[in-house]
Formats: structure tokens, C-alpha cells, sequence
């Protein structure tokens, strides 16, 4: 499961739907996470390309709690704004692109859990893939 | 067992869906997978008509192929099986490091984006339809091919289309596809006039199906055959002369009950296989539950959720689809 998609999930559970503490999940501190180092230049080029499109859909304030359980404090508070013509960047631009690249796109949780600060709720990750279904109970 | 008989018993909705979907689904997974690789035109088209970096979800993505059409996409992607889910990962686990485009030559010259593996933009998970572990009014399009008609009752369907509709944005468009009960140019010869809730097998073959039927698999290894030894005449050389007719006599009325018994034997054997064969076509045999739609159907479900409107609609390959838009 990629970094970029905590920002999208929340808890499963009905009776969290209304509450704002279902989203984003927290990832426990046991979380192995896996970066793949992209150096293909096409490849990081269409990346940074698709990084800035997408920017406007990532929810910032829960992309910093996300990281800071898994133990990354090196975001900039505010949404960083960026120059949308990406041959034409500073030196700026271009360092937090790259991060948020190897943040983002680049790295993997392979295995963990994660859980709802409402109801408690634990999901596993197994093999990089997150299960958000719920026992019969639940459901 | 998903047995055919069984299915009309279950009063159930949710319980019917784990024997005759989900269960289903698990058992079939390697071998449904093989046979889902192409994009289904339509569906192929829709993603590649969406904005530039908008963010989608498939829902009911099975192995994955519509998840990496579309490059300037984010796509998440979940299905209610973890086989299906997992020969999903497996495909692109396969690519994602050798950069090889995900279309073939045809799909690119069709106008399609390329995307190679190393790039991407996509996520997988298990998750239920009825409870999708989404934000609500976050995602700009969803797709979902060949899943509503696996609900088990009308109620049932018209939530599943409704709780999607709660995940879009304002004005974002869905896609879906179902089965159509109305397929008379198809092999299986459905009508407008046949029975909607239908069980429809999948039969397991190739390197998916058992060989080994249940009875086989608990019996340890098979006694060697007893071999008879079976002289062509008796041996006459100790018995008095006088003896030897009655000997002759007692050795033929031997012999020919054992041509009886094996005759009876071989009887017995052809319809041990005979029942074999018959249970091992059972065993690989499984039935999932389809509600097939009617024309028109699909669009009625879908404005019965207040969510949508019709963008378009129409027929293909068996199934009806529509694109209906978030109001």
C-alpha cells in the first residue's frame, strides 16, 4: 500500500461514518515500510508531472498525522504550492518534489496495521495489502 | 460447497452472497483471472476520458486490469475476494519492475495512454461494497464492471449503487456494467422472458481443476492389484488316474467362477470410474449467483438512489452499462 493512498482510506465501520476521527486510519509504530528508489528519468519526470496534478486532492493536515506515526517529520506544515509547468521549477520545488515522490509514490507499508481513533478498530496489512473488511459483528 | 439445490433454502441475503459470490469467487480466483485480461472498450474509453489527475475508485476490481489504462489517473482498487485481490497484486508485482508497457501495440495505436508498471499510480485492497472504507464526496469517478448483479436482492443493489454515489464529488461520474438477461446471439441463449436470479456455473480446468475426487484423496496409497496365478490346466502329475476326470471337473467349475467374479469385478470397477468422473465434474463445478438485468433496469436502480442522473447508456457484449453523474 502506497503512502498516497492513507490519504484516501478511512474506517470501514457504519457507525464512523459521521465522525471525523475516522479519517485517516493511524498506522501503528510496527509498520515495515519498503522505498523503491525510481531513477528511470521518464519515469520521474511523468511522476512529478502527475505529484503536482494530483496535490490539490491530497488532504494535507492528514498526510502529516499519517507520517508522523511512521516517524517522517520532515514535511513542510502547509501545503507546499507549486509551479504547475514542471520544466520550469527552482532548486525548492525540485527538493520538495522529490520528496514527496519517495513519500508518496515511492514508499510502501508491506506489513502492519493500522486502526480507527473512533471505534478502535484494527486493520491489517499483510504483503502490502491493507483488509478493511470487518467481521460479521461489525458489518 | 456451493451446491445448486442448497441455494434456494438460504433466507439469508448476506449469507447467500458469501456461499454463492464471495466463497465462489475465492475458488475460482487463479483460474477466473487467466481468463480477464482484456479492457472492455467502453470501459477502456471512460478512463481515458477522465480529467487529467483526478482521483477514482473501482469498485469490484477483480484482478485489476482497468487499474493502470490511464497514467494521469489515481485508481483504487478493491474487491470483496483476497483471491481475486491477490492475483491482482501478483499481476502487477510480475511488471512493476521490468517497465514494460501495461497495453498491447493495438490498445496504444486505439489512443489509449501508456503507462509502464514502474510508474504506478494505483492501489489495491480488500473491502466490501456495502461498507467502503472511502471518505464521502472525495473521489471525481468510480467504475464498477460486473458486480451489482452479484446482490442478492433489489435492496441490496440500489445501496451498493447508492453508497458509490456517496464516495463522488458533486458532478462525478460513475460507470456500470451489468449482466444482461437479454443475450440471445450468446452461447447461453438467455431472453427476456427467463428467470432473473440464476446460479451460473464456472467450470474449473486445465491446471485449476481437481483430479483427485474427495474419497481419492483420503484413501492411502491403492493396494497393489492381487495377481492370480492361473495355470492353463490343472496339474495332474500326483493324482491317480482314476481321480483325474473329478479333478478336471472340480478345476473348470473353478475356473469359471473366477471368470465370474472378475467379470463382476469389471462391472464393479466401470462404475466405481463412471462415479468417480461424475464427482469430480461436481467438485469442479462451482455456481455463483447472478441477478441479470433487464433493459432499462440498471437506470431504474440507479435513479432510485436520488444520487445521480443519466449521462448515458447502452448494450454491450451481454451486458447493459451506464454513465450516470452525481447531482
Amino acid at each position: 500500500m502506497k503512502l498516497l493512498t492513507t490519504n484516501f482510506i478511512k474506517c470501514s465501520v457504519k457507525a464512523c461514518e459521521s465522525s471525523n476521527k475516522s479519517f485517516p486510519l493511524k498506522y501503528s509504530n510496527d509498520c515495515q515500510l519498503e522505498l523503491n528508489f525510481e531513477d528511470d528519468d521518464e519515469i520521474v519526470q511523468s511522476s512529478y508531472e502527475f505529484l503536482i496534478g494530483i496535490l490539490d486532492k491530497i488532504e494535507w493536515e492528514a498526510l502529516l498525522k499519517v507520517c508522523q506515526d511512521l516517524g517522517n517529520n520532515d514535511l513542510p506544515p502547509n501545503k507546499p504550492v507549486l509551479n504547475e509547468d514542471v520544466s520550469n521549477l527552482n532548486d525548492n520545488e525540485k527538493l520538495i518534489l522529490k520528496q514527496l515522490f519517495n513519500l508518496l509514490v515511492n514508499t510502501e507499508i508491506v506489513e502492519g496495521s493500522m486502526s480507527c481513533d473512533s471505534c478502535e478498530h484494527i486493520y491489517q496489512i499483510k504483503n502490502g495489502i491493507p483488509n478493511l473488511l470487518l467481521p460479521p459483528h461489525l458489518s | 460447497m456451493s451446491n445448486p439445490i442448497d441455494f434456494y433454502t438460504i433466507k439469508d441475503n448476506q449469507k447467500k452472497e458469501e456461499e454463492y459470490v464471495h466463497q465462489v469467487y475465492n475458488e475460482i480466483s487463479g483460474h477466473f483471472s487467466k481468463t480477464r485480461y482484456k479492457p472492455w472498450p467502453i470501459v477502456a474509453d471512460f478512463l481515458k476520458t477522465r480529467k487529467d489527475f483526478s482521483v477514482g475508485i473501482d469498485v469490484g476490481c477483480g484482478n485489476g486490469k482497468y487499474l493502470q489504462l490511464n497514467k494521469k489517473l489515481f485508481i483504487l482498487g478493491s474487491d470483496r475476494s483476497d483471491g481475486l485481490i491477490s492475483c491482482a497484486n501478483d499481476l502487477m508485482k510480475e511488471k512493476e519492475k521490468t517497465k514494460t508497457e501495461t497495453l498491447s501495440k493495438e490498445e496504444l495505436n486505439e489512443g489509449f495512454t501508456s503507462m509502464c508498471f514502474g510508474e504506478k499510480r494505483c492501489d489495491i485492497m480488500v473491502n466490501d461494497g456495502l461498507s467502503l472504507p472511502y471518505p464521502n464526496n472525495r473521489f471525481d469517478f468510480a467504475i464498477s464492471i460486473a458486480v451489482i448483479h452479484h446482490f442478492s436482492n433489489e435492496e441490496r443493489r440500489i445501496n451498493a449503487i447508492k453508497h458509490i454515489g456517496s464516495k463522488l464529488v458533486k458532478g462525478g461520474e460513475a460507470l456500470i456494467y451489468v449482466w444482461a438477461l437479454e443475450q440471445e446471439s450468446s452461447r447461453r441463449g438467455y431472453d427476456s422472458s427467463m428467470e432473473q436470479d440464476i446460479l451460473v456455473p464456472w467450470v474449473l480446468e486445465g491446471e485449476f481443476k481437481a483430479n483427485k475426487t474427495e474419497n481419492e484423496l483420503n484413501k492411502k496409497s491403492r493396494e497393489g492389484k492381487k495377481i492370480i496365478k492361473e495355470r492353463s490346466k490343472p496339474d495332474l502329475s500326483t493324482v491317480p488316474k482314476e481321480q483325474r476326470s473329478e479333478v478336471i471337473r472340480l478345476w473348470k467349475e473353478e475356473q469359471s467362477e473366477i471368470r465370474r467374479i472378475e467379470a463382476e469385478n469389471e462391472v464393479k470397477r466401470a462404475e466405481e470410474k463412471k462415479q468417480q468422473e461424475e464427482e469430480l465434474k461436481k467438485k469442479n463445478t462451482k455456481y455463483r449467483y447472478y441477478h441479470m438485468y433487464k433493459a432499462g433496469e440498471l437506470e431504474g436502480n440507479i435513479l432510485q438512489t436520488g444520487l445521480f442522473e443519466i449521462v448515458r447508456a447502452g448494450y454491450e457484449r451481454d451486458n447493459w452499462w451506464c454513465v450516470c453523474r452525481k447531482i
